[in-house]
């Protein structure tokens, strides 16, 4: 069976995707996912964003395991 | 000391032993600069202003327009068309007269921030710019002075508090490292769209933290964003000192 991970959508990102949370194939580290996302929605590049992983901000060599929780996190501008 | 007269007005706060006397003096000794008078902003200033924070300084180059109105509770509408700084400056005045205030009605850049800040123990972040932000960011880092963020999308808010070194403080913690320059500035409000009471919670939360930080009340949003959804009405909570 295949590992799948659920991703948390935040700020423009619900917008740009169209939902709050999406399934995804799962990476071995999460600057893998990061460029896997970005080639699956390309319209991901107009927001920029951060991975979170278990509630833990992620750098790109942060492994993914199989139940992990993504968040994808971009900043908020407006005040 | 305080006043017989202050120690009335702000009694229900000082019977806190998290506040007591001694907080309120500090409170009254505190100088916080809050940088826009927007959505977050007017909340930050009511609440830190009726709190007895003694000194602030208030940065906003915009003039109150009506659609501002919706969100920004300390302007009418026959404040259109003035300074916000001005205008909220005056009406504080009246909420809390022995409030100093400044008002800067200009926008804070990466020119000027170092130069505001000085004058401030404090910052708080209720600009709607990434630019101002990382200006605010270069500042507060260079001065090692809080920072408390806060941003809107829509209907949630991000919050959390930069370069805190108090007790319990997490590893330096900077809002450039969290979200790095990409050059994208993403939509503000008034391209977006907000529900008026998101900023209203989150600046209410934004003056809170600022008085936690001033009179050692534990628990500071430090090392941590914390994002808030109306609609799910859930604190979603991510570490950033994991990085």
């Amino acid at each position: 069976m295949r590992n799948e991970l659920t991703i948390h959508l935040f700020g423009a990102l619900q917008d740009v995707l169209e939902t709050q949370q999406i399934t995804f194939p799962s990476y071995p580290d999460a600057g893998a996912l990061y460029e896997a996302l970005l080639i699956a929605f390309p319209t991901l590049k107009s927001s920029p964003f951060r991975i979170a992983v278990n509630h833990k901000l992620a750098g790109p060599e942060t492994a993914l395991g199989p139940g992990d929780e993504i968040a994808l996190l971009p900043p908020f501008a407006g005040g | 000391m305080l006043s017989k007269e202050n120690r009335n007005q702000f009694s229900r706060q000082i019977l806190l032993p998290e506040i007591g006397i001694s907080g309120q003096e500090k409170l009254a000794a505190a100088k916080v600069l809050i940088a826009g008078a927007g959505g977050l902003g007017c909340p930050v200033l009511q609440y830190l202003v009726a709190a007895g924070v003694g000194h602030i300084g208030i940065t906003d180059p915009d003039t109150v327009q009506i659609s501002n109105l919706p969100r920004q509770t300390l302007y009418t509408p026959e404040d259109a068309g003035q300074s916000k700084a001005v205008v909220a400056a005056l009406k504080l005045n009246t909420m809390n007269p022995g409030c100093q205030i400044d008002v800067f009605p200009y926008a804070l850049t990466a020119e000027n921030a170092s130069a505001l800040l000085q004058s401030y123990e404090i910052a708080v972040d209720c600009t709607d710019s990434m630019a101002a932000r990382y200006a605010l960011n270069v500042a507060c880092r260079a001065q090692s002075k809080p920072m408390v963020y806060a941003g809107i999308y829509k209907m949630e808010g991000q919050l959390s508090v930069f370069h805190y070194s108090g007790a319990g403080a997490a590893n330096c913690l900077d809002f450039e490292a969290a979200y790095p320059h990409t050059g994208i500035e993403p939509e503000n409000c008034s391209l977006s769209g907000v529900l008026g009471t998101v900023p209203g919670i989150l600046g209410t939360i934004q003056a809170q933290e600022v008085i936690k930080i001033i009179c050692g009340i534990p628990g500071i949003l430090a090392g941590k964003l914390g994002i808030y959804s109306a609609t799910k009405n859930q604190i979603y909570t991510v570490d950033l000192q994991s990085q």
